[in-house]
């Protein structure tokens, strides 16, 4: 099995300084919905790893936050694809958890559902945070130039390894090229 | 060979609410599963273990094997069986060929080799061939096997997860993710698989302090080892206890409290669910929160931060509260300075709502209850609140104050749901009442509106305060009856379990004022009211049904207080339309039980009752009985003593003295006893006939002016 991982904000959908904080601001970046089919039907597995720290901070509640993912998953299911699981962190940098990125530990908890090893597993992200997550575990860092990923890319301190495409539709022909 | 056995299931986060309920009902449906394959011992128990990442059970004595049980089945009547030279007929013997023991049926109605055996019984007119055996007891690991299946197939799940095997393929249905099944049987692996997993002897500890792995040697390590190893306190219970323990010590050294235990339970179940290894820290906000009202703050610490306000010596809340941590740290600073910082934004938004709602005053928002829909036959908020303020005022003329107080009542009915529009409350729907109370409070109106405002809703759950005062009261009364005969008037009653809403809250609330409140309102009248206020078509008559609700559950209210079915049948067979005399009726009632005189009396009046029912099926009539037509001296002693004893009971009952009322009777039971040995009542002369059925009409009359003594018979 094939698994990739993908940040969601700035990646899927058009990010926001403000946070997405409800169904109607969630817009999907043009591509980014075409690319998970593509990765599914190129025999991956999806599953994305978000930050949501809006939830801790009070900006949004879960029902919210269900709702703004729905939309997402019944979008990427209209054009054939699939999200398998949907790992998110609600916690605020203060909090110092475990999970939120650029630690570690959402990617593990990705791993241990899909019993997974996560060497060379593609993690796609816009933020030094996700590529850094995803090299600490020894997973294939990808930074995609959408939402934060220019500025990202201006500002350096990438790990060697990353590989750098455009957008989601890029990375995903890349990887399905490259199988 | 009997052995402890440990069963643990490891799963991703369980869900809080659940999890106490989840870890009894799987530890309950693994160890029933065993006993029903016969693997337990009389001296055998069980112990549940639930943690945020586990549902386990330790059960002890279990065997190996399962015990031979003994089988039997019911095959087919006799005359199915053998045929007339006392041989099997083909019938039989396919139905034993279908078991495999087709060789038996040959040798019928003679036993095997072995267990089995045949046997003729007769049941009822019919002989019926049965089928004995013995069935040989299932080795622990496919019992175990079926009992964990079962277990988990009856788990109660608020809300199932799909997810994939290891193979990528297989789908599986579970609470959440299952990661690990142990099952040990003394020091043995249990070669059992549950969810695609297979049992092993490795146990996880805590997610982030003790170690990953912990190879249990035998059942009984479990609970040791993986707390001391493993960082983790797999019983909940204790689990509880230690964070309620921290709590005390936590509170006790900051000189503070952790108010009333009842506030905190619920909180206590969640935290204990969320946490492996619980460890309480302290913490505080600024000072300049506290402006805000306490309320507030103490459930938005509650229920959106899992913290434990702190209060002071009079209850007031302070600034510190105490935050239920999975880590055990030597520094918590950081721990705590960020807590510290998730709360403040939530503590500002408080103060913020607040702030803002009472720039508006109340008054001023009620036309925006226009905009709420109530019900779609019962129109909006506002209307409902013009109904209220009708009904509160109808109520109040009839409370102490009278006409006096209506002015109160009907401001506290207009403002009442004021609050439903603020923002405070459109975030924390729970605060409805208590900040209607904060800014009617703050818009400088009355205090009796002011507190009436909150009070309506009283009593809110079982054992809570009563609303205090003529308009608090008034309200209250009115949003419950209202509340009620509308929801009764479209069809919408309570069902079964369904009652969304909440009318039998309701109901209880109005038996609890009008009881305990010593308020001696006709009930029927209040039923009148309220389904007056509603505009002409609005609800069809539903006023008998609302009556019979609220009696209904006046009837469990005395059930609660330990009155006995028959006492309380007894009273509310009267249908009574005052409320608040009845505990004293049935305390009476009570009493009177106790007399001598009592047991006879009972059964006299049972009889009277059958004997006047049957009388009036035939079509008798009878009005009071004439003195002139008493013929035997029995009923002339009878008569004479009910005149007597009636009225001095009468004068007893109008002083309210419902016991000597009833023990007023005990002289009838001379009487009554000589009159059914020496008259016959239905006599063939329809005069003398119809004479004593009056006489005995009457004695049933005057006797159950308030009790149906007749139901109080064992």
């Amino acid at each position: 099995m094939k698994l990739a991982i993908l940040d969601r904000d700035g990646v899927i959908n058009f990010d926001s300084d403000q946070y997405i904080k409800s169904p109607a601001e969630w817009r999907p970046i043009p591509g980014s919905i075409e690319a998970i089919a593509r990765l599914n039907q190129g025999g991956y597995r999806v599953a994305v790893a978000t930050n949501q720290s809006g939830i801790g901070r009070g900006l949004f509640d879960m029902a919210t936050l269900n709702a703004i993912n729905d939309k997402m998953m019944e979008m990427v299911f209209r054009h054939g694809g699939r999200i398998d699981a949907l790992f998110f962190c609600p916690h605020t940098a203060a909090e110092e958890c475990a999970c939120r990125k650029p630690r570690t530990g959402m990617l593990e908890e990705i791993a241990a559902r899909f019993h997974a090893d996560l060497r060379g597993v593609p993690c796609v992200g816009d933020s030094l945070k996700d590529v850094q997550a995803a090299d600490a575990v020894g997973a294939q860092p990808i930074l995609v130039l959408t939402g934060k990923g220019e500025r990202t890319r201006e500002e350096g301190g990438l790990p060697k390894k990353t590989l750098v495409f455009q957008d989601l539709g890029e990375a995903s022909r890349h990887l399905i090229a490259h199988a | 060979m009997s052995a402890p056995l440990l069963v643990e299931l490891f799963c991703e986060e369980l869900p809080p609410r659940a999890l106490k309920r989840l870890g009894e009902a799987f530890a309950q449906g693994v160890a029933d599963g065993l006993a029903a394959r016969g693997l337990l011992e009389s001296t055998s128990s069980v112990k549940a273990y639930a943690s945020p990442r586990r549902l386990a059970a330790r059960i002890v004595d279990v065997r190996a094997k399962g015990q031979d049980q003994p089988v039997e089945e019911k095959l087919m009547p006799r005359s199915v069986a053998v045929g007339a030279d006392g041989k099997a007929t083909e019938a039989l013997r396919k139905r034993m060929a279908k078991m495999g023991k087709a060789a038996l049926a040959d040798g019928f109605p003679e036993a095997g080799a072995g267990p089995d055996r045949f046997e003729i019984r007769k049941e009822g007119n019919a002989e019926y061939v049965y089928f004995r055996t013995v069935a040989p007891g299932l080795p622990l690991a496919r019992a175990l096997g079926e009992a964990l299946t079962e277990a988990i197939e009856k788990l109660p799940i608020p809300k199932v997860m799909s997810y994939q095997l290891a193979d990528g393929e297989t789908t599986v249905r579970f609470v959440r993710p299952a990661h690990g099944l142990v099952a040990l049987h003394g020091g043995d692996v249990v070669d059992v698989e549950a969810l695609g997993l297979s049992a092993g002897r490795t146990v996880h500890g805590h997610r982030f302090q003790g170690a990953r792995d912990v190879e249990l040697k035998h059942a009984d390590e479990y609970e040791a080892r993986l707390e001391a190893e493993g960082g983790v306190i797999a019983d909940f219970d204790a689990r509880r206890a230690g964070v309620a323990r921290q709590l005390d010590a936590a509170a006790q050294a900051a000189g503070a409290g952790l108010g009333a235990p009842e506030t905190c339970a619920a909180l206590l179940d969640e935290v204990t669910a969320l946490v492996e290894m619980p460890t309480v820290y302290a913490g505080s906000f600024e000072q300049e929160f506290l402006s805000v009202p306490a309320e507030c703050l103490v459930l938005t610490m509650r229920q959106n931060q899992k913290y434990f306000p702190l209060f002071d010596g009079e209850g007031r809340l302070t600034r510190h509260f105490l935050i239920v941590s999975n880590m055990r740290l030597a520094d918590p600073a950081n721990v705590v300075r960020g807590n510290e910082r998730v709360v403040r934004p939530r503590l500002a938004d408080a103060r913020f709502f607040f702030e803002t709602d009472r720039k508006v005053p109340l008054a001023e928002r009620v036309p925006q209850l226009a905009n709420r829909t109530y019900h779609n036959k019962l129109g909006t908020d506002l209307e409902r609140v013009e109904r209220l303020r009708r009904l509160a005022s109808r109520i109040q003329a009839l409370l102490p104050r009278g006409e006096k107080g209506k002015a109160y009542a009907d401001r506290a009915a207009l403002l009442a749901k004021a609050d439903l529009v603020t923002l405070m409350v459109g975030e924390f729907p729970e605060l409805q009442g208590v900040m209607g109370k904060y800014y009617a409070e703050g818009d400088g109106e009355e205090p009796s509106v002011v507190r009436a405002i909150e009070q309506h809703y009283w009593p809110r759950y079982s054992g809570d305060r009563l609303p205090v005062g003529d308009a608090s009261i008034a309200v209250a009364l009115a949003d419950k009856l209202e509340a009620i005969a509308g929801m009764f008037g479209i069809g919408q009653q309570p069902t079964g379990d369904k009652d969304p809403f909440a009318l039998r809250r309701h109901a209880i609330g109005i038996v609890r004022i009008l009881i305990e409140g010593d308020l001696d309102l006709p009930l029927d009248a209040l039923v009148g009211f309220a389904f007056e206020v509603f505009k002409p078509g609005m609800l069809s008559d539903a006023h008998a049904g609302v009556h019979a609700f609220i009696l209904e559950r006046l009837r469990g209210y005395l059930r609660e207080k330990g009155y006995t079915a028959n006492e309380v049948e007894s009273v509310l067979s009267m249908n009574p339309v005052r409320l608040r005399p009845v505990p004293g009726q049935l305390a009476a009632v009570r009493g009177f039980m106790r007399l001598p005189e009592a047991e006879s009396l009972v059964a006299a009046n049972k009889r009277v009752a059958n004997i006047l029912r049957q009388a009036t099926s035939k079509g008798e009539s009878f009005e009071s009985a004439d003195a002139g037509l008493l013929k035997e001296d029995a009923e002339a002693a009878l008569h004479g003593a009910l005149s007597s004893v009636s009225a001095a009971a009468k004068s007893k009952l109008d002083a309210g003295d419902y016991s000597g009322y009833l023990a007023a009777f005990a002289a009838l039971k001379a009487p009554v006893d000589r009159f059914f040995d020496e008259v016959m009542v239905m006599d063939k002369d329809d005069a003398l006939r119809r004479n004593r059925l009056a006489l005995l009409s009457g004695l049933r009359r005057e006797m159950n002016r308030f009790a149906d003594i007749a139901k109080l018979a064992a």
